[in-house]
């Protein structure tokens, strides 16, 4: 259960981006991207999220998730395909050259800033 | 208003960890963490690599745990300077991040080091998004485990260096053998580098202490 201290390092990073542009707040949403790959599981980020944002710039905020799919990825068919497991391994033509495209991430892609 | 970002949620740690290990690399000392289940090994295979090193002196550790100085004190007891962080003070318990270990590593003297090991608090699944400055990541794996646990267990073998399997010479006891754990990790990765010892009888140690001399060439040049 690391989702408590992801939770508050996305609101630091999010009042880091505040002050960076000079913004006192209040954010009332922020949209955040969260990979099936990246190791955090949504719900439990959501109701960390609840918890940790008492008492900073984000204490209104709602959180907006969005789930970015384990995208693979065959050198070898130049062919792509959401996985349900992350397993680097063709499951068309068995190569072994197998990347992950997408879906490591854990990012903030945007706030809204109350005017 | 409305802005658009695009910031890793950990890319402070991620700063501070490159920051760590380029401190590190001019240094000289490889940086090596180690994570794995709780009881894995990951102490006792640090016992055995002090008592092969040449000098143990010339190891360091900075070991996690939520409570004690337990494994400190072992790593003490064989001559390597070591350094314990208990997470139960640094906001979240299963898992170290780059902070607490910079502010261990600032308490170490380095000068004669060859390696300084990180092992994380244990556990499969927090540590792993969280960089600390490491060169390699090892995981470890046990025998005793089961064969099921790289597959159960995907990210950490996807986002590590090494998969080190362990107490080898328990394979006969808890059926399972090093080949259905390497079965297991390839079914994950295929092309993942893997390893396999016994501190007890020390098998496989020579290939062990030989991939960590290869990978300190790498960083000394």
């Amino acid at each position: 259960m690391h989702e408590y201290s992801i939770a508050i390092r996305l609101i630091d990073a999010v009042e880091a981006e505040l002050d960076a542009r000079d913004l006192d707040g209040p954010v009332c949403r922020v949209e955040v991207l969260v990979g099936e790959l990246s190791g955090v599981v949504p719900e439990a980020l959501a109701l960390a999220f609840e918890a940790a944002k008492a008492d900073t710039r984000l204490a209104t905020a709602a959180l907006d998730l969005t789930v970015e799919p384990l995208v693979l990825w065959c050198i070898d068919c130049r062919r792509e395909w959401h996985a349900q497991e992350p397993f680097l391994l063709c499951d068309e033509c068995g190569g072994l050259h197998v990347e992950i495209r997408s879906g490591q991430g854990l990012s903030v892609t945007g706030v809204d800033v109350e005017d | 208003m409305r802005i658009d970002l695009s910031r890793a949620v950990l890319a402070d740690n991620d700063a501070l960890a490159d920051a760590t290990r380029q401190a590190l690399t001019v240094a000289g000392v490889l940086c090596v963490g180690l994570l794995s289940s709780p009881g894995a090994g990951k102490t006792t295979l640090l016992e055995a690599t002090a008592d092969a090193w040449d000098d143990p002196s010339r190891l360091a550790v900075i070991v996690g745990d939520v409570a004690t100085e337990a494994d400190a004190d072992r790593l003490r007891r064989k001559g390597i300077p070591s350094v314990q962080i208990n997470t139960l003070h640094h906001g979240a318990t299963c898992h170290l991040a780059a902070e607490p270990v910079a502010a261990a590593l600032a308490t170490l003297e380095l000068g004669n080091t060859d390696i300084l090991f990180v092992e994380n608090v244990g556990n499969l699944v927090c540590p792993v998004g969280f960089r600390l400055g490491e060169h390699q990541r090892v995981v470890l794996i046990s025998v005793a485990e089961g064969a099921d646990k790289p597959t159960k267990y995907p990210k950490a073998v996807l986002e590590t260096d090494l998969a080190l399997i362990t107490k080898v010479d328990l394979a006969p006891y808890v059926d399972v053998s090093y080949e259905d754990l390497e079965r297991s990790v390839r079914q994950v990765r295929p092309q993942a580098a893997m390893l396999g010892l016994s501190t007890r009888t020390g098998e496989g140690m020579d290939a062990w202490l030989d991939w960590l001399r290869a990978r300190r060439a790498e960083v000394t040049g």
